[in-house]
């Protein structure tokens, strides 16, 4: 009988691809009786080619047809089928044959005639020795595998002929049977439309089958299956696809009883499969998901037509197809085996940190030993206290209940967001869950090591000398920003100095790791978190590198998102309380220290007197000129090493670490003018040492870079730069010893233990803390139980925002109990639920004694205190003179009317911030697949230190470290 | 740059070129840090200073109420009962409100033998006005001066409010010496009164802890002898328990049977860790005994009595400030609970502020000296108004006589008499003036305010009465002046709020002072930081 061979060929455009198709087809050594060309161009650019090639028939497809509806267009012109040996051969713009590909199909189908698909083995059109798709199959959950995947063609798949399936691209199909079965499935456009069709064919009695010796180029332009190139949406959008077609298969292919509970499933397995996408670092695959299952959801009863489709040609079971799935131990085996290859394709080889033989450990161990030592007042404390510093929640449930938004502590009937901080303290503290107070001491302890550690791990990335490295870790944890942070009782700075180069070790990967973006931001967000003033200066450096560095991938564009989570609802509340300024306010309970001159900070100190190195406070500015010239001496090394590094071998990294310093300096200096938080009434001044830490970390980068300069001898400026750095460290290191640090060893409390006691019993309890201020005003806080503690504190409260009507009620008890007056106290200290009241010493202004008015509104207070018959004094206590209030009933305690709702915007913030910082978290933990990006790194010298010239480098990324995707 | 990089590398000229940008961007970007490093270091940038949130909240006014603790009594003579005591004369009490009358009562002194006509203790009230957003304005002094066989002299005291807590810095009971304690209780509950006494050796442990009952209405008499005799240097910590009671002291002196001064000892600031003197005069101050080694021990010299109530000794800085600015100064350690007498060495004569500071919460009193030789004119102001009087000794002034009375606005009429004896002066400390304060001048001799101004920030305040010129005193930070003022008149002292001030009277042979205390102190408005 006499074979009849039907070549439909598809062009979207015309072209080289075009051009090698016709000519291979033009070559056969079977040539097809008929071709049809089906011109599927928007502006006719193949139509030309095509006529010169001269078919029996050029239709018009318009642009916009897919592969199945081209074929039913070109299906028109079909000749009428004769018998079973009419063939249909599926050929598009970028599918050049082999000159004997059809005769070889030809024959497949002519030896079986149960056979009634045959496919060729696709050849990479630029690597025509490489098999790019030989059969496809069904994994168990109906996923789509291809069987062979970008492999060299050493006919190793030969002995393969029954599939499940094969492509579109070359397929010879039996016209019978095409028309048997209707063709392509019409909703499945791109992908999986001739698997589909094979199955349908099997399912009706026919065999698939590959033929080795048939090959055909495929250049992947899209014309028949997904487009094949590798940029990042391409893959993308292919994830979709296929997903989308497992999807509707999975419908049209399940029994009819299971349909149902399949539709309903859909948008719960999306839900699943995002979070698993993001685990696996594809969170561009999540709209995917969610695309793919609303496609298949609502597909306008495309799987009706396709149910009804499939049962009316369908004689053969399920069951018959179960030898033909891939098995799941064989996809395992082929993820492991694709997981290796994009391991090596992307790094090559691991190159280790050398943490202990690079000198890492002994660095941090030192840094350790001398933290100690100069905490050495500290040890066997159970909690710590002073200057910024209080006690946390006993427990982590409370820890982390003051988050979000709600009740405010240190006000008066305040409702408001709380700050960022509050949850990394709430972190912080449950890494302790014991005795969550704990956790501040632990800081203390290993501030010098973790700052060392993470500076360490930072220089790691740009060089392999030890010596620099530790030059940079100990000049790093040794910087007057962490000893000040440190003897001035500020948690929150030193949290800051700590993140600050884990921050920048993240964030060098950030642009291409998803795992490594996830971790730069959530270090962005709690750097944020802890010193808001520094926000400008990091927005500046994450603009400036995307400007830069052209990094604007989705990456690193994300960085800010989970900051901005936290921030928001604060961020809302003080721009709409016109309270702008209030946003730069450091977290935490306001303590005013005395601002140093702008000189002093620009020498890299947040305190006033240099760390130190000018003893007395009281003198004039350039009292101790010797000091004061010994410590720009020091400083004066650093900064020249740093000079120097702009003429090494790496200017480009000095002149950003240079740059970086600048841009902490400035915000020191700016943000030490700020005088936003309120301490009673005194209005306390942001923090510099914040900006001074990342001015450090600019400093001492530079300085390492430059230290690089004299390369095999790079030991003796880093010796110099380290004892330079230590001797500046010295004074600080000896204050907590000298008693001259803020910081003290403590039982936790803030509350004398009478009231603690009470509040064991009765943990409502209120206590109305009255202190004198200098202006001779008095501040009046009613807190409950214990106490404030330091993740319930907010800048909300400390910067004045959101001041309640409420806060009045409180302010004339107050008044009234601190007067001789008409007024009879006894009812609203019921009603405000007092148990106690407390006289605390009188606040003292930055740097002043306490002042003569403070002294007399304290003996007013005592005095008519003393004379009041409605409470009774208990006596002088840790935290000043105590009275009791026996009236107290828990259960007569009016609690104020809010002034803003509490429901539902606490759980709605929370929730929102919940979700988001859950995602970042599944991006940041380091599992699953690498996905390789295979953009072509650019080249920048000057960068990346090692002895061999480094010919491929990221502008601002070493990579020298283990990869920690 | 970057893009000069990428140039370069396609370029793929020598290393030499990559050197010389190398440098060129080098230096560049050094100057441009250096510059702006420099500019941030030197230049003066942007602040900003927030307000704290605060409220302003008046307590509702209540009635005032000023007690003034009754004539100078002395010791029934041929009395086997030592604890009975007789007035010794009246006193004169000029009282002011600006608001309403003045009503007064007598209190009860049961230890004092002679009738209500020989003079009492009284209680000054004034009621709190409907809806008055201010408690009224009341004050009242009084003053007596007497020149019998067991006293003579001058003293001055202000009616003030009672209280429960009262630091006595003054009297002495040696060989001599008497000094009495008077404790009046003008409030409706009885109150329990107990002592702690500290002299020169330290605290005096001999006090009955049962404590001395003061009846409501009623006003105590008690010799401080009874419970620790023979201490020359005195200091009284009287608490009350109960009622709220206005303590003092009587203090006088005869020496050689001539009585050689007296003076009323009123309650000073609390403990604190500053104590200011305001308008202290110092004429005569005799060298310091040689014997003493830096603390009085006699009480013919200026002192300043020093006590520490803690438990901690303190570091103590004694400062004087006289009108030109002077200052001078001397530190010492002053045990805890032991008093201690500072001298004033080489101290020109002359009206100074004296100012105690220490590391340790003190109370201080200071003495001076009037001997009947000495000449009063270095330190009564010198510009008398143009009205007030000549001060002429009136001979026909009989010692011992009661002083006559006289109308608040006419002429003193009581003249000094340069008695023998001589007079002392106790100072107890002011406290600062939270308010407008009413100023019943006494008719008595040179009437000087002296005001301090122990702020940061220059305070202007504004003198007036009825029928006088408006007098405008602006005092710079840490500065002192004083105002010569008219006897018996009644003056309104406004925006003195942060000042201290004392009222001072002076002549040959006689003294008295009258520290100026806030008004209702208790129940001014307050400013309270509710966070």
């Amino acid at each position: 009988m006499k074979t009849r061979v039907t070549a439909i060929i598809v062009a979207r455009q015309g072209g080289e691809h075009l051009a090698r198709t016709l000519d291979a087809l033009a070559k056969q050594t079977r040539r097809p009786d008929i071709v049809i060309a089906v011109d599927n161009s928007t502006k006719v650019t193949a139509q030309a080619q095509l006529q010169v090639f001269g078919p029996s028939q050029v239709l018009r497809g318009g642009g916009k047809l897919s592969y199945g509806e081209a074929l039913d267009v070109a299906a028109k012109a079909f000749p009428a089928v004769t018998g079973p040996d009419d063939f249909l051969w599926f050929l598009a713009q970028d599918s050049a044959p082999a000159p004997d590909a059809l005769a070889q199909l030809i024959g497949a189908l002519e030896v079986s005639p149960s056979v009634a698909i045959a496919g060729p083995k696709q050849m990479d059109w630029e690597r025509p020795d490489y098999i790019r798709e030989y059969g496809v199959t069904l994994a168990q959950g109906g996923r789509t595998i291809s069987l062979v995947v970008d492999e060299l063609d050493q006919a190793q798949h030969d002995l393969v002929s029954d599939v499940m399936a094969v492509g579109a691209n070359g397929m010879l199909v039996r016209q019978q049977v095409w028309e048997q079965l209707g063709g392509f499935d019409p909703h499945l456009t791109v992908v999986d439309d001739a698997l589909d069709f094979c199955v349908r064919a099997r399912l009706a009695g026919h065999r698939v089958s590959v033929v080795p010796t048939a090959r055909v180029l495929n250049a992947g332009d899209g014309v028949i299956g997904p487009v094949g190139t590798d940029s990042y949406r391409a893959r993308k959008k292919r994830a979709r696809q296929y997903r989308s077609a497992e999807l509707y298969r999975r419908l049209v292919y399940c029994s009819g009883a299971a349909v149902f509970w399949h539709w309903l499933g859909l948008l719960p397995s999306a839900i699943l499969r995002s979070l698993g996408q993001l685990l696996a670092k594809r969170p561009g695959a999540v709209s995917g998901e969610f695309r793919s299952a609303f496609s298949a959801a609502f597909s306008g009863g495309s799987v009706g037509r396709a149910r009804r489709k499939l049962r009316s040609t369908k004689t053969a079971p399920w069951s018959a197809l179960a030898p033909l799935r891939v098995t799941r131990a064989d996809v395992r085996r082929r993820e492991a085996l694709a997981r290796e290859a994009a391991q090596i394709r992307k790094h090559g080889e691991k190159r280790p940190l050398h943490f202990f033989s690079g000198g890492g450990a002994w660095v941090v161990m030192a840094l350790l030993f001398v933290s100690i030592g100069a905490n050495s007042p500290l040890v066997g404390a159970t909690a710590i206290s002073g200057g910024g510093l209080l006690p946390l929640s006993a427990t982590v449930s409370e820890l982390w209940s003051s988050l979000g938004w709600g009740w405010r502590a240190g006000a008066f009937g305040v409702v408001g967001p709380a700050d960022a901080f509050s949850g990394v303290i709430a972190l912080l503290g449950t890494l302790t869950f014991w005795q969550p107070s704990f956790s501040l001491v632990l800081l203390w302890f290993l501030a010098l090591p973790i700052a060392g550690l993470g500076a360490w791990l930072l220089t790691a990335r740009m060089t392999q000398r030890a010596g620099i490295r530790a030059f940079v870790a100990i000049g790093y944890a040794l910087s007057p920003a962490l000893l000040g942070g440190l003897t001035e009782a500020r948690p929150a700075a030193v949290l800051t100095h700590l993140l600050l180069p884990f921050l920048f070790f993240a964030g060098i990967r950030a642009a291409r790791s998803w795992s490594a973006s996830a971790t730069t931001a959530l270090l962005f967000a709690a750097v944020v978190a802890c010193s808001p003033s520094l926000t400008p200066a990091l927005l500046v450096i994450w603009l400036g590198t995307i400007l830069l560095t052209g990094r604007s991938v989705p990456r690193f564009l994300a960085i800010p998102i989970p900051a901005a989570a936290l921030v928001a609802p604060l961020v809302v509340m003080q721009v709409l309380g016109l309270n702008l300024f209030g946003l730069a306010a450091d977290p935490g309970p306001a303590t005013g220290s005395v601002v140093p001159p702008q000189w002093q900070l620009a020498l890299g100190f947040p305190t006033d007197g240099l760390g130190g190195w000018l003893l007395s406070i009281d003198s004039l500015p350039w009292a101790n000129p010797v000091a004061s010239v010994w410590v720009a001496i020091l400083v004066g090394v650093l900064v020249a090493l740093a000079f120097v590094g702009l003429f090494s071998q790496y200017p480009i990294r000095a002149q950003l670490a240079v740059l970086v310093m600048v841009l902490g300096l400035a915000t020191a200096v700016l943000a030490s003018g700020l005088q936003v938080s309120f301490d009673g009434s005194e209005a306390v001044a942001i923090w510099p040492g914040s900006g001074l830490s990342l001015a450090w970390l600019g400093l001492m980068v530079a300085a390492g870079t430059g230290a690089s300069i004299l390369r095999r001898f790079s030991f003796y400026p880093a010796f110099v730069g380290i004892t330079a750095v230590v001797l500046l460290a010295a004074p600080s290191l000896a204050a907590a010893n000298l008693g001259t640090a803020q910081v003290y060893a403590s039982n936790g409390q803030t509350l004398p233990a009478y009231v603690v006691a009470q509040a064991a019993i009765e943990p409502e309890v209120g206590t109305l803390v009255l202190t004198p201020q200098p202006d001779g005003g008095l501040g009046t806080d009613l807190v409950r139980g214990t106490g404030l503690t330091l993740e319930s504190v907010s800048t909300y409260v400390t910067t004045g925002a959101g001041f309640a009507k409420q806060e009045s009620v409180l302010a004339e008890t107050a008044s009234n109990l601190s007067s001789v007056s008409g007024t009879d106290s006894t009812d609203a200290l019921t009603t405000l639920g007092v148990g106690f009241i407390l006289l605390t010493p009188p606040l003292q202004a930055v740097g002043e004694e306490i002042s003569p008015d403070a002294q007399t509104i304290s003996a007013r207070v005592k005095a008519t205190l003393d004379a009041n018959p409605g409470v009774e004094i208990v006596g002088k206590t840790d935290a000043g003179l105590l009275w009791r209030f026996p009236g107290y009933d828990a259960a007569a305690t009016t609690i104020p009317e809010p002034s803003l709702p509490v429901e539902p915007w606490r759980l709605l913030i929370l929730s929102g911030q919940a979700l988001v910082i859950l995602l970042t978290l599944l991006l940041a933990i380091p599992t699953g697949t690498v996905m390789s990006d295979l953009r072509p790194k650019r080249y920048l010298p000057g960068l990346i230190e090692s002895d061999d010239d480094p010919v491929s480098a990221d502008p601002l990324a070493g990579d020298q470290d283990v990869e920690q995707n | 740059m970057q893009t000069l990089w990428l140039v370069i590398k396609m370029s793929n000229k020598t290393k030499l070129m990559r050197a010389g940008i190398t440098g060129v961007t080098g230096v560049v970007g050094a100057g441009i840090a250096a510059a702006v490093i420099a500019g941030l270091a030197l230049l003066p940038m942007p602040s900003y200073i927030g307000t704290a949130p605060s409220l302003t909240v008046a307590p509702a006014p209540t009635d005032q109420r000023r007690v003034c603790q009754g004539p100078l009594v002395q010791v029934m003579a041929n009395s086997t009962d030592a604890s009975t005591f007789l007035s010794s004369g009246t006193p004169t009490t000029e009282t002011y409100s600006p608001s309403s009358k003045v009503t007064q009562n007598n209190l009860d002194a049961v230890d004092n033998m002679a009738p209500d006509s020989m003079g009492a203790p009284t209680v000054l009230e004034v009621p709190a006005e409907k809806d008055a957003a201010e408690q009224p304005l009341l004050a009242g002094n009084q003053y007596q001066q007497t020149s019998s066989d067991e006293l003579s002299g001058l003293a001055t005291a202000a009616c003030s409010e009672p209280a429960n807590d009262s630091w006595l810095v003054g009297g002495s009971t040696d060989l001599g010496r008497t000094t009495l304690l008077m404790l009046a209780n003008p409030t409706g509950v009885t109150a329990t009164v107990t002592f702690e006494i500290f002299g020169e050796s330290g605290y005096i442990d001999a006090v009955s802890q049962e404590g001395i009952i003061v009846l409501p209405g009623e006003q105590r008499i008690v010799s401080l002898a009874a419970f620790a005799p023979d201490v020359v240097e005195p200091v009284v910590h009287v608490h009350s328990v109960g009622g709220q009671i206005l303590a003092s002291m009587q203090h006088s002196v005869t020496r050689k049977l001539q009585p050689s001064g007296v003076d009323w000892v009123s309650p000073g600031a609390g403990p604190n860790t500053s104590q200011v003197f305001p308008g202290v005069f110092l004429m005569g101050a005799t060298k310091q005994d040689e014997d003493e080694h830096g603390a009085v021990q006699s009480d013919l010299e200026p002192t300043v009595r020093v006590l520490v109530p803690g438990t901690q000794d303190a570091e103590v800085n004694l400062k004087l400030i006289s009108e030109t600015g002077e200052t001078q100064a001397i530190t010492t350690r002053v045990r805890a609970q032991t008093t201690l007498q500072l001298p004033f060495t080489d101290v020109a004569d002359g009206t100074y502020t004296v100012i105690v500071t220490s590391d340790q919460p003190v109370v201080a009193g200071v003495r001076t000296l009037q001997s009947a030789t000495a000449d009063p004119s270095t330190v009564n102001a010198q510009t008398a108004p143009q009205t007030s009087a000549t001060p002429t000794p009136t001979p026909s002034a009989t010692p011992g006589a009661p002083a006559a009375p006289v109308t608040p606005t006419e002429q003193p009429a009581i003249a000094p008499v340069p008695l023998a004896g001589g007079d002392f002066t106790w100072f107890s400390s002011s406290t600062r003036l939270t308010g407008d304060v009413a100023l019943p001048i006494p008719a008595w001799l040179n009437p000087t305010l002296t005001l301090y101004n122990p702020g940061s920030k220059s305070i202007t305040a504004v003198l007036s009465a009825r029928g006088e010129a408006d007098v405008t005193v602006t005092l710079d930070s840490a500065k002192m002046t004083t105002v010569p003022l008219r006897a018996g008149v009644r003056y309104s002292l406004a925006g003195a709020q942060g000042l201290l001030g004392g009222l001072t009277f002076v002549a040959q042979g006689l003294g008295s002072s009258i520290a100026l205390n806030p008004a209702n102190v208790l129940g001014s408005s307050l400013t309270i930081y509710p966070r």
